[in-house]
């Protein structure tokens, strides 16, 4: 299975990820392994079983519609590494929101 | 050339193709996929979270069941079919109003599809087509700097929205002009407040538009290319938006150019939409299965007993007013505008008001009230018992008119029994023949002039007389007696 660097550039693109090019060399490399050891699932044959997304029989696991009491602002802020009034800061957003 | 003019002058030369998308938060009273409060407006910043809407590593979430009820029952009001198997998916990006990294929505399995949305434009029936009706979550919310007192180089996140739940209906690219998808857009938020699982209020975006137009040759079969336009928060804007995307796009067309495809943001005030293209690649969202919800298999029964939920819906429910009380279609849509006005409407009915009269007095004197008190007639001193008994004392002929239009105004303020007013204030309509002939006979002896005129054939001058009774009787007779009692003594000699 190989991988191009221009493969690893865009992955590391979408996870936000500054890699060194010596860095990006080396995740060449590990993410080859990693999608040569899927190529050798995929010759499993599997022509005889239903596709599926998961390994467990559930469904319908639902929840009724009650709120109940949430950990409030306090809680949720106490790991935040910048806050104000009660809001998380983060840096400026550049660019355009995305599709909800 | 006017602005309409050359809008006319484009649709001559290109066709013009709509397709809506709407996200309309659902009214539960939890979150989508944890037990924190929906409310999002009424709380402090990041009140209402918990370790799931957060994000934090190592959590697990729940389906709230209602929403699923909820998108269900949008879905059948819309035609939708309910296949037996769904399942959600993770839409992968990274933002700040979505701690998780990934939105939790459905991809290629969506709670129903194929549906289908009649409305009417200009008294023409118009069908759009319904791609889809899925379930996934709002975001966060971000207050950017300008906003608040900040500084410029960052951005404020309150993700007491986040994890809301948020249906997404899908419209085909059916929609053909702006006028069009206004009122798609109108039918479609009058069928989710009429069913109970949306507000339907566009300003404060718990339901919110993204359109996606394109112009292509008249004649042409290959689509144009499209564009996508955000940020229009009344169906006005959208109206206007897409006018102006037509404007935008024929210009360029006609200049010899081509049109890039993009996402557009509507400027309000500079009356047209501004490219929102970024340099970043195009979006790679990497949809996957949600490993930590279990599909959902909704059998018929379950599909039967959410249709069963349903109440009539507003087009049926005008046709009905029609038929069953003899209401003109202009008379029978506004009284259906919504669940609660048609409610009312049938509310006074069944307690033996006239069809006729009640829809006159609702949709007339109730509803200016409505409009100048902002507040509907069922929150009003008055209320629906109260409107019963006044129109129930002019349908017997107890009080005139004049005198129910002005304790309706009075007691849609202050509150209070119509009868009882009407018994302690002495305002009982004079209907008594002799009384009334009485006045009559005294109008003409005191007003010789007009009675003259009237007999010469000026008709103009019996309100000079008619007057006269009212003014005599405190503004309490009954003002069609008078008329003819008037008319009947002139014409003997």
């Amino acid at each position: 299975m190989t991988l191009s660097r221009a493969e690893v550039d865009h992955v590391a693109t979408l996870a936000r990820l500054g890699l060194s090019d010596a860095e990006k060399d080396r995740l060449l490399g590990e993410l080859e392994a990693i999608l040569g050891h899927i190529a050798r699932l995929q010759r499993v044959d599997t022509s005889t079983l239903a596709e599926t997304a998961q390994v467990g029989d559930l469904v319908n696991v639902m929840r009724v519609d009650v709120p109940e009491e949430p950990i409030g602002a306090a809680a949720a802020l106490r790991n935040a590494p910048a806050t104000d009034g009660g809001y998380f800061v983060v840096g400026a957003i550049q660019g355009t929101e995305l599709d909800t | 050339m006017t602005e309409t003019a050359t809008l006319a002058a484009a649709v001559d030369r290109y066709e013009v193709v709509i397709g809506l998308e709407v996200h309309a938060q659902l009214l539960t009273r939890s979150k989508m996929f944890c037990p924190c409060p929906a409310d999002y407006t009424s709380a402090a910043p990041n009140e209402n979270t918990c370790p799931v809407c957060l994000g934090l590593p190592g959590v697990l979430p729940t389906i709230n069941q209602q929403a699923v009820d909820f998108t269900v029952r949008t879905a059948l009001a819309l035609h939708c079919d309910i296949p037996p198997f769904t399942k959600f998916d993770r839409k992968n990006y990274f933002y700040p109003d979505l701690p998780k990294g990934y939105q939790i929505s459905q991809y290629d399995l969506p709670l129903s599809v194929n549906g289908l949305l009649e409305f009417p434009v200009a008294g023409e029936s118009v069908r759009c087509g319904i791609t889809r009706v899925h379930l996934e979550e709002d975001t966060g919310t971000m207050h950017h700097a300008g906003d608040v007192l900040q500084s410029a180089t960052s951005s404020l996140i309150d993700l007491n929205r986040c994890g809301v739940p948020l249906m997404e209906i899908v419209g085909e690219p059916d929609l053909r002009t702006p006028e069009a998808a206004r009122e798609y857009l109108v039918r479609l938020r009058q069928i989710l407040t009429y069913i109970g699982v949306n507000d339907g209020n566009l300003e404060k975006g718990s339901f919110r538009c993204d359109a996606n137009i394109s112009l292509r040759p008249r004649g042409a079969h290959e689509l144009g290319v499209k564009v996508e336009v955000k940020n229009m928060n009344s169906f006005r804007a959208v109206q206007r938006a897409l006018e102006s995307e037509i404007e935008r796009q024929t210009g360029v067309l006609d200049a010899g150019g081509t049109l890039v495809q993009e996402t557009r943001g509507w400027v309000e005030a500079q009356g047209r939409t501004i490219s929102q293209r970024s340099k970043e690649q195009a979006h790679d969202y990497r949809y996957f299965p949600e490993p930590d919800l279990p599909p959902l298999r909704l059998d018929a029964a379950f599909v039967e007993r959410v249709r069963a939920t349903l109440p009539e819906l507003p087009e049926a429910r005008a046709h009905r007013f029609q038929q069953q009380y003899g209401l003109t279609a202009y008379d029978a849509a506004v009284l259906t505008d919504t669940r609660d006005e048609a409610d009312t409407y049938e509310a006074l009915v069944a307690a033996g008001v006239p069809a006729k009269l009640a829809a006159n007095w609702q949709s007339g004197d109730v509803a200016a009230l409505a409009n100048e008190h902002h507040v509907p007639l069922q929150h009003s001193g008055l209320g629906i018992d109260g409107l019963t008994s006044l129109l129930r004392l002019v349908e017997a002929g107890t009080i005139n008119g004049p005198t129910a239009k002005e304790l309706l105004a009075e007691l849609y303020v202050s509150g209070g029994n119509p009868e009882a007013l009407v018994r302690e204030r002495g305002l009982a309509q004079v209907s008594d023949t002799a009384e009334l002939s009485a006045l009559v006979d005294a109008a003409i002896a005191a007003n010789p002039a007009a009675a003259a005129d009237f007999r010469a054939g000026k008709q103009q001058a019996l309100g000079q007389l008619m007057r006269a009774v009212k003014e005599a009787t405190g503004g309490k007779a009954d003002m069609p007696l008078v008329n003819r009692l008037l008319r009947e003594r002139l014409s003997e000699q």
